[in-house]
Order: structure tokens, then C-alpha cells, then sequence
């Protein structure tokens, strides 16, 4: 059966339907491991990532959604904070800005509120969800310094020149 | 979805793009490529600028200012590339290579309409690379450099060409 199988992949196939097939099937190997490896990780600084500065409405952090924040480990905690709350630190500028900046549009978007919405009141949430937990930018904290002026922030200005 | 792009580039029954694409997907870099990391947006934007980019190659004989278009179309993907991980710059090279040898041939071979059409948008198309490159790093001088007196700025500011992904790299890391 794993003969004809790998027939069928190799020769009868549309090479696109091969390829999609192989990348179901690694990407599943590979999320399986992720997901299925125990405790904090060797990078635990995902627990450190904190997303309850929202006023409304609450936030997931990485306690009460571990399977995807397994995801956010090295650079990708970078990412999201970068997502967050804009360049804060100079070495955040190694990273590049296309990345966050978008995270960060679409969290900011309508489309983003409505799915938001409707998750809270849904069942089957853990899709959308995942937009939430990379960043929590839609509700920023008015404590946040920032100084990106793409953030369109009403804190603007901060930092060094003050 | 980048491999599909990664097969589209090749003819249709060439097995080399089918053994690339399955290589990509099962590339060393593996959980990277799902979790919030900018390589795999970047691939799907570099495949994206590369297939449009041969697509004007290929269709720059018949028609022209179709293959212009598309070529500066890739420029501008490659750009957005390169605002998400700088090593899209070296999808320039692309358009530096093709400008030697568009140039050459416009000034050596025939003075066509054609010829400048394809030597402008490729001007057009590596400059959008680059500006993918310069924008973030624009952005950085102003945000670092610009309204402060010279001697309280960070020590990259002051060089001839202040830029601070190569401060930050031999910096920090």
C-alpha cells in the first residue's frame, strides 16, 4: 500500500497535489512535536510574556493558551513584543519591520474586531484566537513609552527627545 | 504556498522545480517556518517577486510592456521583502545583473523603444529593492538622530552612512 502510494505521489499526481500532501503531512510531524514536548521549553522566556495590560477585553497570556505560545520561543518573542508595542529597544531594529508592522495592522483592523467578537462568543475559538495571542496590540496600555510613529500612538514624542 | 509558487516558476514538466519545492518544505529550518518568524513571509514574498520577475523575462519579447510591468511589480515585492528581512537586498542583484546587460545592449545594440522600456523598468524595479532596504533604516535616523544635538546621538549617527542594521548587528549580536 505504501507502494501504491508513492506511486500515485510520484507519477499519476498533479505535482501540486503531491506537494500539498507533503507539507500536510511534515507540517502535522512537526506540530506534533512542538505541541507535544513538555514543560516551558529551553528558551522559558514565553512565560515571561505578559498580555494582561489591556483594559478590555481580557487577554490570553501565555498560561492560559501554552499550545500555541509554544510557538513563540527566540526571535519570534521579538516579534511579537516588536508587534505590541512598537521599537522600543535599539537592538529590536536588527529585526525587520515589515513582520510586526503587519501583525499589527491586522490586529488593528475591523476585520480583526469582528473576528475577535465573534470567538469570544463562539465555542470552536482557537483559530482566531491564535491572532490574539501573538499580540495584544489593539488595546494598548497608556502607560506604554512608545516612540514608533507608525503606531499612530497618542503618547508620541516620548523618549529622547523629552 | 510557497511551493506552489517555487513550481510555477519552471516548465510545466520539468522535474527541478518539483525537487525544489519538496526540498523547501522539508527544509532544516522546520518548526521555524510556523511559528511568527519573518523567513517564511519572506520566502513566500521572494518565490512571489521571482515568479512575476521570470514571468517578464519570458513574455518580454512579444509583449513588452506587459514584461515591464511585471518586472516592476517584482520590484516591489522584492521591496516589501526586504522590509520584512533585509537579506531581500539580494534580490538587487537580479536587477543590477540585467541593468549591465540591458544597458550594454541599448547602447551597443539597438536604440528601440522596446529596449529603453525594458532598461527603465528594471531601473524601476531594483530601486523599489532598495528603497525596501533604506525605508526601515530612514525611519531608525529619524527616530535615533535627527532634532537631537550632535554630541548626545548614539555613536552610529555620526558615521558617513548612519545606518543601524550594521550598528546593531556588530553591536548586540
Amino acid at each position: 500500500m505504501v507502494q501504491d502510494i508513492q506511486t500515485k505521489l510520484l507519477r499519476q499526481w498533479h505535482p501540486l497535489f503531491s506537494l500539498g500532501v507533503v507539507f500536510v503531512i511534515w507540517k502535522a510531524i512537526l506540530l506534533l512535536i512542538a505541541f507535544t514536548s513538555p514543560g516551558p521549553g529551553y528558551d522559558t522566556s514565553t512565560t515571561l510574556l505578559n498580555f494582561s495590560k489591556a483594559p478590555s477585553p481580557p487577554a490570553v497570556d501565555s498560561q492560559q493558551a501554552p499550545t500555541l505560545s509554544k510557538l513563540v520561543r527566540w526571535d519570534a518573542i521579538y516579534y511579537t513584543q516588536i508587534a505590541q508595542r512598537g521599537h522600543l529597544f535599539e537592538q529590536e531594529w536588527a529585526f525587520g519591520t515589515g513582520l510586526s508592522k503587519n501583525i499589527s495592522w491586522i490586529s488593528r483592523s475591523e476585520w480583526h474586531h469582528f473576528m475577535l467578537d465573534r470567538s469570544l462568543t463562539s465555542t470552536s475559538a482557537v483559530p482566531k484566537r491564535f491572532f490574539y495571542t501573538v499580540a495584544d496590540r489593539s488595546y494598548r496600555s497608556s502607560s506604554c513609552p512608545c516612540r514608533s510613529f507608525w503606531l499612530h500612538d497618542t503618547d508620541m514624542g516620548h523618549g529622547i527627545k523629552s | 504556498m510557497a511551493s506552489n509558487l517555487d513550481h510555477r516558476r519552471k516548465q510545466k514538466y520539468s522535474s527541478i522545480g518539483s525537487v525544489a519545492a519538496l526540498l523547501y518544505i522539508v527544509s532544516p529550518a522546520g518548526i521555524f517556518l510556523s511559528a511568527p518568524y519573518a523567513e517564511s513571509v519572506f520566502a513566500f514574498l521572494s518565490f512571489l517577486g521571482l515568479s512575476f520577475y521570470i514571468g517578464g523575462v519570458l513574455s518580454y519579447d512579444q509583449r513588452s510592456f506587459v514584461a515591464a510591468v511585471r518586472t516592476v511589480f517584482a520590484g516591489a515585492v522584492f521591496g516589501q521583502a526586504t522590509v520584512i528581512r533585509s537579506n531581500g537586498i539580494l534580490a538587487g542583484l537580479l536587477y543590477a545583473m540585467d541593468a549591465f546587460a540591458s544597458c550594454d545592449q541599448f547602447i551597443w545594440g539597438s536604440f528601440t523603444v522596446t529596449q529603453l522600456l525594458r532598461l527603465a523598468s528594471i531601473v524601476c524595479g531594483g530601486l523599489l529593492v532598495g528603497l525596501g532596504l533604506f525605508a526601515p533604516q530612514f525611519e531608525a535616523y529619524i527616530q535615533y538622530c535627527s532634532a537631537i544635538p550632535p554630541q548626545e546621538t548614539r555613536e552610529w549617527c555620526r558615521r558617513l552612512l548612519p545606518s543601524i542594521f550594521t550598528f546593531v548587528q556588530s553591536h548586540y549580536w
